[in-house]
């Protein structure tokens, strides 16, 4: 009896032994969380409400090194680049955002460089939002120049910029509905790309002369998702019927049993 | 072709067993909505199996298709959407009815003798069905799938000495591989699935022998009786007509509530999505772990409440039926449920 005892109470303080011991999924975020300093601590807390986060870009992806390894987290051989100087900001953006890079360079904020505007002084270093038209606002171009060349320009891309995100919330329902979105999804996504492309030219003529071709191509898009979107609503239509029936049905199986009883 | 059924009956006898297992099988007249959910599972259940077969024939358990032959099933093969939905809204419509099935038999105490046998079948399919779903769950090999699994395999680790043995054996390997995703896929389609079925017709032959239930509260000798066919199958079909718009409500309408947004990822094992949880039905076992502070302990105290109830008609022998007779267990009863609801609530809001 002792011994069961003995080994009831062992099984139990094994079992207290919390065996959780949760593996780091990102060295970077664990070692900047916990050096508790506020300048270290704020990239990773801006970081996690952008937009990058949201699609599962992490530090690595732009500063380089392992995430999975923190003896060789911030190693020069493991690809570590740490923070770029101020004149490197485009190239280090411009490694994924390649059309948009080629574009900025070619434009008046480009041609203002080493010290002119670039990526983070619209887009912020770590807290990047979803881009949008939203981004050209009188504060923020004010920070350099009148706004009212900036607001031309907004004005021609608005309208695109609604259709897009129109579409891309079209297709989003259908996905959630289940339909494969992700033709649907390439072609917006390609058409976006152009549009953002074309935003950082900033040159009104040549956006207004642009806007047209980027049209016809959501046009494309919209014939398709309009298609699903049929097919969806015809589902719906059907799946009311159904519905419908099987509460009848099963109000005159109610009524049927109500008259049989009352008959025997 | 009165002739032809008159040969046939003449040889098989089908109207004897028609008179003696259906209209001459008389059951009392008061039954109510909650004797009908048995028949709704049995009905759910043969949609299961149907939508699983014809699911079979595209379904291909491989780490690098499943997922692609999930979405060839919802996009190509036609109304492929409408089983995979079905299947997914049946598979979540079977437990909910199967808690009420349950819920409704200890309310009205009808697992007391002589039906013990009903209630420890009940239990075993009730547990059966849920590791059915938990195994059907990681097919899709979706985010959510390989998420959910990953955690739910996770929790025999808690046991001392054996516990890491036990993830290894039931995923086959340390993590959630295809050797998890073959074994999961073997038991879902055959072992489980027949074993259910088994049970099942276990469940119908000592119903069959027992007689059902008359409600509790109930003077037996007063009590009207009416034939089984069709007075009753009729009362049944109106249950069965209710549960099946009721899925075709969602199947139609609200799929997002079996088949959310990380459903429709294929898995990635290298990003853990944010908030992954368990499906509904484990949410409270889920809080419940996360409120007490040792895993192992909270796992323990859960097998010993899941004990008791599986031993209930051992434990509770008192002959009484009437709930309103019984305080003391309607206290426990009502407390237990409104805790359980409550941990769901709270595992899905957290």
């Amino acid at each position: 009896m002792k011994k069961v005892k003995f080994l009831i109470i062992l099984f139990f303080i094994f079992g207290f032994y919390d065996i959780l011991n949760a593996k780091k999924e990102n060295v970077c975020i664990e070692c900047h969380l916990e050096t508790g300093e506020e300048s270290l601590m704020k990239p990773v807390e801006e970081w996690r409400k952008s937009v990058h986060s949201e699609n599962g870009i992490s530090c690595h992806h732009c500063h380089g090194g392992d995430p999975n390894d923190e003896d060789i987290a911030m190693a020069p051989e493991a690809g570590f680049i740490g923070v770029p100087e101020y004149e490197e900001i485009p190239e280090f953006c411009g490694k994924c955002h390649i059309g948009v890079k080629e574009n900025y360079l070619k434009s008046a904020h480009g041609k203002t460089l080493p010290d002119g505007p670039n990526c983070v002084t619209c887009h912020t270093a770590h807290n990047q939002k979803k881009a949008g038209v939203y981004l050209i606002n009188k504060e923020l171009c004010s920070q350099c120049h009148s706004y009212e060349r900036a607001e031309k320009i907004k004005f021609a891309l608005l309208s695109t910029e609604k259709t897009i995100s129109s579409l891309s919330k079209r297709i989003d329902n259908l996905w959630t509905n289940g339909f494969d979105a992700e033709q649907m999804r390439k072609m917006l996504f390609a058409t976006k790309n152009s549009f953002r492309r074309l935003t950082h030219i900033v040159e009104v003529d040549y956006i207004l002369q642009r806007t047209g071709d980027i049209y016809s191509e959501l046009g494309k898009v919209e014939n398709e998702v309009k298609e699903k979107e049929e097919i969806l609503k015809n589902r719906n239509i059907v799946g009311a019927f159904i519905v419908i029936f099987l509460l009848i049905s099963a109000l005159l199986f109610d009524k049927l049993r109500k008259e049989l009883i009352k008959k025997t | 072709m009165n002739k032809i059924l008159k040969a046939i009956d003449e040889r098989l006898k089908l109207s004897e067993l028609y008179e003696k297992y259906l209209s001459g099988y008389m059951v009392p007249g008061n039954l109510n909505f909650w004797y009908c959910l048995g028949s709704v599972l049995i009905v759910i259940f043969s949609i299961q199996i149907i939508t699983g077969i014809l699911l079979l024939m595209y379904y291909i358990p491989s780490v690098d298709k499943a997922f692609e032959s999930v979405m060839y099933i919802t996009n190509k093969v036609p109304f492929g959407w409408l089983i995979r939905r079905v299947h997914a809204v049946g598979a979540n419509l079977f437990v909910l009815v199967l808690f009420f099935h349950m819920f409704s038999v200890l309310i009205m105490g009808s697992y007391k003798k002589p039906r013990e046998i009903h209630w420890i079948t009940g239990c075993l399919l009730f547990a059966l069905v849920l590791v059915e779903c938990l195994s059907g769950y990681l097919l899709p090999w979706s985010q959510l799938s390989y998420w959910a699994t990953t955690v739910a395999t996770n929790f025999p680790g808690a046991f001392p000495f054996i516990g890491d043995f036990l993830v290894y054996v039931i995923r086959g390997g340390e993590k959630v591989t295809q050797l998890t995703l073959g074994r999961f896929f073997s038991i879902h389609v055959s072992l489980i699935p027949f074993t259910i079925f088994i049970l099942i017709a276990i469940h119908i032959f000592v119903i069959r022998r027992t007689g059902i239930s008359f409600p509790p509260g109930t003077d037996e000798t007063k009590v009207k009786k009416i034939p089984f066919f069709p007075h009753f199958v009729l009362e049944d079909l109106k249950v069965i007509y209710i549960f099946l718009a009721i899925m075709f409500l969602i199947v139609f309408f609200y799929p997002q509530f079996v088949l959310p947004r990380d459903a429709l990822i294929p898995a990635d094992p290298l990003s853990t999505p944010e908030h992954i949880k368990p499906e509904w039905y484990f949410l409270a076992n889920y809080q419940f772990l996360k409120l007490i502070p040792n895993e192992f302990l909270g796992i323990f105290l859960q097998l010993i409440i899941a004990v008791i109830i599986f031993l209930l008609p051992f434990i509770d022998r008192t002959p009484e039926r009437r709930i309103w007779k019984r305080p003391v267990f309607f206290g426990i009863v009502i407390f237990g449920i409104i805790f359980y609801v409550l941990l769901t609530i709270w595992g899905y809001i957290s």
